[in-house]
Order: C-alpha cells, then sequence, then structure tokens
C-alpha cells in the first residue's frame, strides 16, 4: 500500500512538475465555464436543443472537465509506457504501477473538476451543488478512461491528441440539450452525467435510474483505464 | 535553397508519410466536423455586423457552417505546431552538431507545418462548398489560412514555453474559445466584443466573414491586424528555435 501512495504522489508530481502545467490545469476550466456560460444557451437553440440558463452553464463546466481529463488520461499512458514497464519489472508489480497511476489520474481529475464546479459556482450559482459536483467529476472520470484508452491504441501524440478531441466532440454535439438527435447520440460516453448535470443546474434531482447508470459508466472507465495502464506496465515475454 | 535543406525538407514530409494515422485525421477530421456542423444546425435567422459596419440577416446553419473551417483550421493546425516544433526542440540540436545551420535545421519544420496546415485549409473548403458558398472566396480563403498559420505558430510557441502536455491543454481551449465564442458572429450581437479584438483570431475571423458574407472588401483593418499577429508570431518562433538550437 506504501509503495502505491509514494508512486501515485510521484505520478502526480511527474504530471505537475512544471508549474505552468498547473496554472494551465487551473485557468482552463475556469475560463472555459466563465467564457461558456454567456454562449452556451444560444448555440443549444442554433443546434436545436432545449438547453437553457443555468443548465447551459452547467453543462459548460462537464465540458472543461471533461476535454481537459482526455487529454490527461492520454498523456498518462503515452508518456509513461516505457517507465511503467520499467517500474513494474524492478519490483513494484504491473498490478500496483497500475493503481498508482489511476490514483494520480483521479486526483488530477478530482482537482480538474473541482475548479470547474467552484467557477460555476461562483458565477452562476447551483441549486443542487452535490449532484453538480458529482456529474462533473463522472464527465472526468469517464474521459480518463477514454483517455487512456486512445493511448492504448495510438502512440503518435499528434494523433492522441486529434483523436482524444474528435470523440469530445461528437460526443459534446450530440449531448442532451444540443443538437438531440437519436440513434448514436443516445450511445455517447458522457449523455447520463450531462442528464444529470442539467438536472441539477436547473435546480432539479435526477431519477434514481439516472444516478445508478452514471455510476456503473464511471466504474466503467476507471477499469478500463486501470486494465490500460496495467497492460502498459506488464513486463513482455521476450 | 541548398541540398542539405531540401534534403531536410524531403526527409521531415516523408517522417509525416509515415504516420497514416495523422494523415487518416488530417483528411477525416475536418470533413466530420464541418460538415457534421451544417447537419445538426438550425436555419434560424440571425442578424450580424459585417466589418464594413453593415447590418446582415442570414442563418445560424450559414454562419456556423463557415465559422468552423477557421475553428477546424486553427486548431489542428495549432496541434500540429506544437508537436512538429516539440520533435525539432528533441532532436534538431544534432543536426546542428553535425554541420546545419540552425535556419536549415528550422525550414523543414516550418515547411511542414504550413503544408499540414494548406491540407486541413483545401479540406476544409471543399467540405464547406457543399453546404454553402462564400460571397468572396478571396478574403474567405485568406482568413482561413491566416488563421491556420497563426494557431500553428502559437502551437510552436506554446510547446516551447509549456511543454507537450501543457500545450495540448492549451490547445485544445485557445481555438475554441477565440474563435469559436469570442469571434463567432452567432453570439453576443453578431460581432466581436470589445475585448475580443485583443486576440489573435480576430484579424483572421473578421476577414473571412467579410468574404462569406460580402460581395466588397471592407476588413483591411482587420486584414492588417492579423498580418501584424503572423509576423510577430514567425518573428517569436524563428528567434526561439535558432536560440533552441544554438544559433546566435
Amino acid at each position: 500500500m506504501n509503495a502505491i501512495a509514494l508512486g501515485g504522489a510521484d505520478f502526480l508530481r511527474e504530471h505537475l512538475r512544471a508549474r505552468l502545467t498547473l496554472a494551465l490545469l487551473v485557468a482552463i476550466p475556469a475560463l472555459f465555464v466563465v467564457a461558456s456560460a454567456s454562449v452556451l444557451g444560444e448555440f443549444a437553440t442554433a443546434l436545436g436543443g432545449s438547453v437553457s440558463g443555468d443548465s447551459a452553464s452547467a453543462l459548460g463546466a462537464g465540458w472543461a472537465a471533461a476535454f481537459l481529463a482526455g487529454a490527461l488520461g492520454f498523456f498518462q499512458v503515452s508518456s509513461s509506457r516505457e517507465a511503467d514497464r520499467r517500474l513494474a519489472l524492478a519490483g513494484m508489480g504491473a498490478a500496483r504501477v497500475a493503481v498508482a497511476r489511476i490514483s494520480a489520474s483521479v486526483a488530477l481529475g478530482v482537482l480538474i473538476s473541482a475548479v470547474a464546479f467552484l467557477t460555476l459556482l461562483l458565477s452562476a450559482g447551483v441549486t443542487h451543488p452535490a449532484h453538480a459536483f458529482v456529474a462533473i467529476l463522472i464527465f472526468a472520470l469517464t474521459y480518463i478512461g477514454i483517455g487512456t484508452l486512445v493511448g492504448s491504441f495510438v502512440s503518435g501524440a499528434l494523433e492522441g491528441s486529434l483523436t482524444v478531441a474528435f470523440i469530445f466532440l461528437i460526443d459534446a454535439f450530440s449531448g442532451p440539450g444540443m443538437s438531440d438527435s437519436g440513434g448514436i447520440a443516445q450511445a455517447m460516453p458522457t449523455r447520463k452525467a450531462a442528464d444529470v448535470l442539467i438536472d441539477a443546474g436547473a435546480g432539479q434531482g435526477s431519477p434514481v435510474g439516472d444516478w445508478i447508470a452514471v455510476g456503473l459508466i464511471a466504474l466503467g472507465a476507471l477499469a478500463l483505464a486501470a486494465a490500460t495502464f496495467w497492460l502498459s506496465a506488464r513486463p513482455r515475454s521476450t | 535553397m541548398n541540398g542539405r535543406a531540401s534534403t531536410a525538407i524531403r526527409m521531415g514530409f516523408r517522417e509525416q508519410l509515415r504516420r497514416p494515422l495523422l494523415l487518416v485525421l488530417l483528411l477525416a477530421l475536418p470533413f466530420l466536423f464541418i460538415s457534421w456542423s451544417f447537419a445538426i444546425t438550425e436555419p434560424n435567422p440571425r442578424l450580424i455586423t459585417l466589418p464594413g459596419g453593415e447590418l446582415l440577416l442570414t442563418t445560424m446553419r450559414d454562419i456556423h457552417g463557415a465559422i468552423m473551417v477557421p475553428i477546424t483550421v486553427g486548431f489542428l493546425a495549432g496541434l500540429v505546431g506544437l508537436f512538429v516544433v516539440q520533435s525539432a526542440l528533441e532532436s534538431d540540436r544534432r543536426l546542428v552538431l553535425a554541420g546545419y545551420s540552425p535556419g536549415e535545421a528550422i525550414v523543414p519544420r516550418l515547411a511542414v507545418m504550413v503544408s499540414a496546415t494548406l491540407v486541413v485549409l483545401a479540406v476544409s473548403l471543399a467540405v464547406t462548398t457543399i453546404d454553402f458558398v462564400p460571397d468572396s472566396w478571396g478574403p474567405f480563403v485568406a482568413g482561413n489560412l491566416l488563421a491556420g498559420l497563426i494557431y500553428g505558430l502559437i502551437g510552436a510557441l506554446a510547446g516551447a514555453f509549456v511543454g507537450r502536455i501543457g500545450g495540448a491543454y492549451l490547445m485544445f481551449f485557445l481555438p475554441m474559445m477565440d474563435i469559436g465564442v469570442a469571434q463567432n458572429p452567432m453570439f453576443f450581437d453578431g460581432s466581436p466584443q470589445g475585448w475580443a479584438t485583443a486576440l489573435p483570431g480576430y484579424g483572421p475571423t473578421r476577414v473571412l466573414v467579410d468574404g462569406a458574407f460580402s460581395q466588397s472588401f471592407d476588413a483591411v483593418g482587420p486584414l492588417a491586424v492579423a498580418l501584424l499577429w503572423l509576423v510577430g508570431l514567425s518573428v517569436a518562433v524563428i528567434v526561439l528555435l535558432r536560440r533552441s538550437l544554438g544559433g546566435r
């Protein structure tokens, strides 16, 4: 357990070693929430969606957490593959490396979500703050899973970043309250989290079924990320 | 151009051609982003202000389609600029140690960045014409090209100053917020607010909006602003790369 905690703290320190990276992780969600708050309702109307007012602002906080977490998840895998394998071979073991990596990723996801949530709270106010925070965190966790999955298949930083951005934009544009299109939009990864977030922004609770769905999606994303980290760190037979 | 520089340029392009996924993404993403934007946007009426001050009634669908071109080009060029310069900072110092001048090492990187921008721009314009034809092609193309080049150079600087990961965070955010929100005639009163004129996307976006919706050219001021950004950023990137590669 000690090795996992130590590894997780080191991975966190590695990611935040550049002070500017930490500054960006705080500034970008805050700026995104403030800038998008005034326009998301209008944008949704243009797409034939129905989300407006505080619900639209809340959705912006979820998106801010999602796109940063996606990039974060991708770089956690792509930039650490070789180092993690050496750590595992040196005695830490692939499972402990994976748990330490996932702990660091979740800690960063909580940081991004907290900044987005606090900005939302201060700029627009939220009637159901606990619901809103959990929904924003689910956005982040879901995209950590997506980012790590992309990182496991795509090794190039440019290609991986573009793939994460592509998934995010399709997800965001087709989400609830935006174009509201059927078919593929129903299968988008943050659809249920967006439902919960929109409800929280509008001052309403969400049905139990939605909470079960977002819980399962978050668990699935974390399991996916953990499996990806484990596969990356696992020593290869020669 | 001497033989060493042309060899380096050839090798730079060969390196990119060995990345089939990158080529697929640079061709497919503009197509998907722009055609998807046209498909999902309602043709609601929208009053916008053109650079000459003229008010024009158009539709949200046309504006969204037109504005998705610089968002897409700026976003993709920004990420290309970021990672191309990161790659230069990691490996081109060896070329300089082996006898190349910093200029001979920098030119191939910039050539790759500009070429990627042109490819994305060409695909974006081709896709746009399926649903929307600008009133004046010249300013529309020029505005989009300027947006791509400016954001390519911003990506290059971001990579040098905040690193690969910080640069990626920044380039995910900046083109979307600048061109997609601050300069976007879909929002506010149909023209950029005062604070938006200080952002790099202001000049290119006003030029292309003029081209998209007007047959006369009234965006001389924004064009000059865009060119100033382009020259300033080009100088900054070249100085930075020369210093990083050991030049004087």
